[in-house]
C-alpha cells in the first residue's frame, strides 16, 4: 500500500509536468518539504525494522502527524481560493490532488507503524505472550 | 535487537524494501524539483522491481513463520501487504 501511495503521488507529479502547471515558489516549497520528510520517515521506519528498536516509533509516529498536518493546512487557503474562484482552474485541482496523496501515504505509514510496533515486541519478546492484550499499546 | 539469526534476517529483508521506497520517493522529489518527468520513469521501474522483490520475500517470510503460531504469520502477511501489495 505504501508502494502504491508513492505512485499515486508520482502519477500526480507527472499529470503536473506534462500539463505544464506552473506553481509558485512558496507552492514548490510546501510539496519539496513534504517530500523531504516522506524521505525521513521511510529511512526512519527502515532503521526501527532493521534494529528492532520500537523506542523510536513514538517520534517516526508524531512525525507522520506533523506531515500530516502540514498538509491540511497548506490545503485549506487553496480549497477556499478555488470555492471562492480565486484560485487558476487548474493549479488548486492539481496541488490538492498531490496534498491528498501524500496525506494519503503518511496514513499508510502510520498504519505500519501501528503493526510494526506489535511485530517487533512479539519477536524483541520471543514469541512468549499469543495474548495481544499484554502488549504495550493496549 | 532480534536474538535469534532468521529474526535478524527477516528485519533486513523487510528493512530493505522500506529502504527502497524511501529511495522511490528520493526520485520523485527530485523529479519535481527538476521538473524532469523522465526522472518518474525511473520510479515505474523501481516500484516493478520493489514488486518483484517483495514477492520473494513475502514467500521466504511465510516459509519462515512455519510452525511458529498462526498470529505471527498473521502480523508477517499484514506487514508485507501494508507496504507493498
Amino acid at each position: 500500500m505504501i508502494d502504491k501511495s508513492l505512485k499515486h503521488v508520482a502519477d500526480a507529479l507527472r499529470t503536473q509536468m506534462k500539463d505544464g502547471i506552473l506553481f509558485t515558489d512558496m507552492e514548490i516549497e510546501q510539496i519539496n518539504m513534504l517530500m523531504e520528510s516522506q524521505e525521513r520517515i521511510l529511512h526512519a521506519i527502515a532503521e526501527i525494522v532493521r534494529n528492532g528498536d520500537d523506542k523510536r516509533l513514538r517520534e517516526v509516529n508524531n512525525e507522520c502527524r506533523e506531515v500530516a498536518d502540514l498538509c491540511l493546512k497548506f490545503a485549506t487557503p487553496y480549497e477556499l481560493r478555488l470555492v471562492e474562484g480565486l484560485c487558476t482552474s487548474e493549479t488548486a485541482p492539481i496541488l490538492l490532488t498531490i496534498l491528498s496523496r501524500i496525506q494519503t501515504l503518511v496514513r499508510n505509514e502510520v498504519e505500519t507503524l501501528k503493526l510494526l510496533s506489535r511485530w517487533i515486541w512479539d519477536r524483541v519478546a520471543g514469541c512468549t505472550s499469543e495474548n495481544p492484550a499484554l502488549h504495550p499499546s493496549h | 535487537m532480534f536474538n535469534k539469526i532468521e529474526l535478524n534476517e527477516q528485519a533486513e529483508l523487510l528493512s530493505d524494501i522500506i529502504e527502497m521506497l524511501a529511495v522511490i520517493a528520493v526520485s520523485m522529489r527530485e523529479a519535481f524539483v527538476h521538473q524532469q518527468s523522465r526522472f518518474l520513469e525511473d520510479v515505474d521501474n523501481q516500484c516493478l522491481e520493489l514488486n518483484e522483490e517483495i514477492a520473494f520475500d513475502a514467500a521466504k517470510a511465510d516459509e519462515q513463520t512455519f510452525g511458529k503460531p498462526l498470529y505471527y504469520k498473521y502480523f508477517d502477511t499484514r506487514i508485507y501487504s501494508r507496504i507493498c501489495r
